[in-house]
């Protein structure tokens, strides 16, 4: 019973427990605290697992409550979970002592506790969606994590009841794409007769046949809900916009990429073996299925993206864009389209984190997001403007910066498949991210001509974890080795994994 | 969904109760149980769903606190009107004016 031997169901268990707490403190700094020091504490166990998964030869696997696999749930670690474990709780620790003041001035006072246990809720089924292998605990736990962010998006509501709506219609749209998942897992148990993502790989090899495939199906579908796949993303812009700012940062950056891990674990470690060593059907389907959605995506959304007033829906429209960039690097079925995909990933959330911290600083000391808010921000929040400047350059794809990364992985990968068009496309959409973010920033930089009142930064508590954000944007941009290496590694894991079963 | 369990199974189980049943253990040769794996499915699925219900019930009630109706039609024109402003009154039909 030592630390290393029950790491991987702390990140679990911890904040689950924990959680209920929260509710029963006094509103104001007590749950803050608690929710905040839980979440760092989650966060260092989520990085120890991180270095144990480095360490280890081949990946970590745990049997929840000693019953062992496939009967018994069990907790699966390698790579790529590694990584966006590390991601999602790192973006817990730095969004909860972001939210103190964010929160305060956005929701009511007595529903503070309530939020906070909400948001660690949230965090805790992410957590369990990433680290589970068995099928049908990813449904659970997706519905834990939904359930939150739907109250959570709701809470919105006391700036613009939009909230409401919005967080309806990701209720309805959210629900009918965790239905169509569980009747995927349910086909596929039918089809095998077990849960467990290593025993359906082995019952599924070369077991090719109607049920296999409507499973097959109908999990593309609502895994596609779930990270906004271009049609299935009209929930995402008004979810992202009305939700209060703390909320859009935290399920911004990680609640899509959690649904893209998802599929990227049933296409490869489930059913790459299924559809043969010739991955004949699987090929066709990414290549001619997923790749064009990929791509209307990236150019719909960036082009809605252009005309936006609000600039939190700008950004809501940039995230379904960027999804599409995942999209095409997991379309071309190669390793360094993969790898793309793993560090866009990564990268994708340090960006819109700090893009969505700094409108939420906006938020705090001017009220709003439209784009009139930023006129002259450079002059009356310079650290602020400053994030979102440097933030902004690097979803576009400036060099020194994240999203150069992933934007010269993922042509690597094109190149490499032999995609020309898609190079060329990828150069394109950029082109349209340069005109959404460069709108803002040339607004930023103009000196307002009527002097406007004087505001103060953002206090500190926001500050820091946005500068934070800002400077692992430059710094990961710099140091591609801890993001690349993993995703390769990760990568050629999920390759040779489903390769092996041969 | 039902299985039988194999004699020898049965027998090492109650073999381990009282001795009384010993003699019953040999009448016994298959026993036909229910995979519980499906029941605990669609159970969750159910639960997963009547919490949905209910989130979505109590967002229903605070969207009629907060636009007065719950008509769909009626919701999207307040939200159409929010983020585009009141539509500019027609211009109003002048018969007396020169046509």
């Amino acid at each position: 019973m030592t630390f290393t031997e029950q790491l991987p169901v702390l990140p679990i268990i911890t904040p689950l427990l924990l959680a209920p707490i929260t509710i029963l403190l006094p509103k104001g700094r007590a749950a803050w605290a608690w929710a905040t020091l839980v979440s760092w504490l989650v966060f260092f166990f989520c990085a120890s697992l991180l270095v144990a998964v480095y360490h280890h030869d081949g990946p970590i696997s745990y049997a929840l409550g000693d019953w062992m696999a496939p009967l018994g749930i069990e907790y699966r670690i390698d790579l790529a979970n590694g990584l966006l474990l590390f991601l999602i709780s790192g973006m817990g620790a730095l969004v909860f002592p972001y939210a103190y003041h964010s929160i305060n001035a956005e929701i009511d006072e007595r529903q503070t506790p309530m939020f906070y246990a909400a948001l660690l809720l949230c965090m805790t089924g992410l957590l369990g969606v990433t680290i589970t292998g068995d099928a049908f605990n990813v449904f659970v736990f997706f519905e834990i994590a939904s359930l939150s962010t739907y109250a959570l998006v709701a809470l919105g509501a006391r700036q613009d009841r939009r909230a409401l709506t919005a967080a309806f219609n990701y209720l309805v749209m959210g629900t009918i794409g965790a239905t169509f998942f569980v009747i995927g897992v349910g086909l596929l148990y039918q089809a095998t007769g077990t849960l467990n993502m290593e025993d359906l790989r082995v019952e599924l090899t070369s077991l090719d046949n109607r049920m296999v495939q409507s499973g097959f199906a109908f999990i593309f579908v609502g895994m596609g809900l779930k990270l906004a796949m271009f049609p299935l993303h009209l929930w995402l812009p008004g979810a992202y916009a009305y939700a209060p700012s703390a909320v859009s940062a935290f399920v911004a950056a990680t609640s899509t990429k959690v649904a893209l891990y998802v599929l990227i674990r049933f296409f490869y470690t489930i059913f790459h073996a299924a559809y043969g060593i010739d991955f004949g059907s699987l090929y066709t389907i990414l290549q001619y299925v997923l790749m064009p959605l990929a791509v209307a995506g990236m150019f719909v959304a960036s082009l809605v993206a252009v005309f936006q007033d609000c600039v939190k829906r700008m950004l809501a429209y940039s995230s379904v864009g960027q999804i599409g960039y995942m999209l095409l690097g997991l379309s071309l079925g190669t390793t360094s389209g993969l790898t793309a995909t793993m560090v866009h990933m990564f990268n994708h959330a340090l960006m819109k984190g700090a893009l969505f911290m700094a409108v939420g600083c906006v938020v705090l000391r001017l009220g709003g997001h439209t784009v009139s808010q930023f006129r002259g921000l450079f002059f009356r929040m310079p650290i602020t403007a400053t994030a979102f400047l440097v933030a902004g350059l690097s979803l576009v794809g400036v060099p020194l910066t994240v999203g150069f990364v992933s934007k010269w992985t993922l042509l690597q990968g094109t190149f490499e498949a032999g995609y020309w068009p898609a190079s060329f496309l990828i150069v394109a959409s950029s082109l349209i991210a340069v005109v959404y973010v460069g709108r803002i920033i040339e607004i930023m930089i103009r000196k307002p001509e009527t002097p406007a009142p004087a505001v103060s930064e953002a206090p500190l508590s926001m500050l820091v974890p946005m500068i934070l954000l800002v400077v692992a944007n430059l710094y990961f941009g710099l140091q591609t080795d801890l993001t690349v290496d993993t995703a390769r590694g990760a990568a050629d894991a999920l390759f040779v994994v489903s390769e092996g079963a041969h | 969904m039902t299985e039988t369990l194999s004699a020898e199974f049965v027998a090492a189980n109650l073999a381990s109760t009282d001795e009384a049943s010993h003699g019953a253990a040999a009448a016994v040769e298959n026993v036909i149980y229910s995979n519980p794996l499906p029941h605990v499915l669609i159970l969750t699925a159910i639960v997963v769903g009547v919490a949905t219900t209910a989130v979505g019930l109590a967002l229903a009630v605070r969207i009629r606190e907060a636009y007065g109706t719950i008509e769909e039609d009626e919701l999207e024109a307040a939200d159409h009107v929010a983020e585009f402003g009141e539509a500019a009154p027609l211009p109003t039909a002048d018969t007396s004016g020169a046509a």
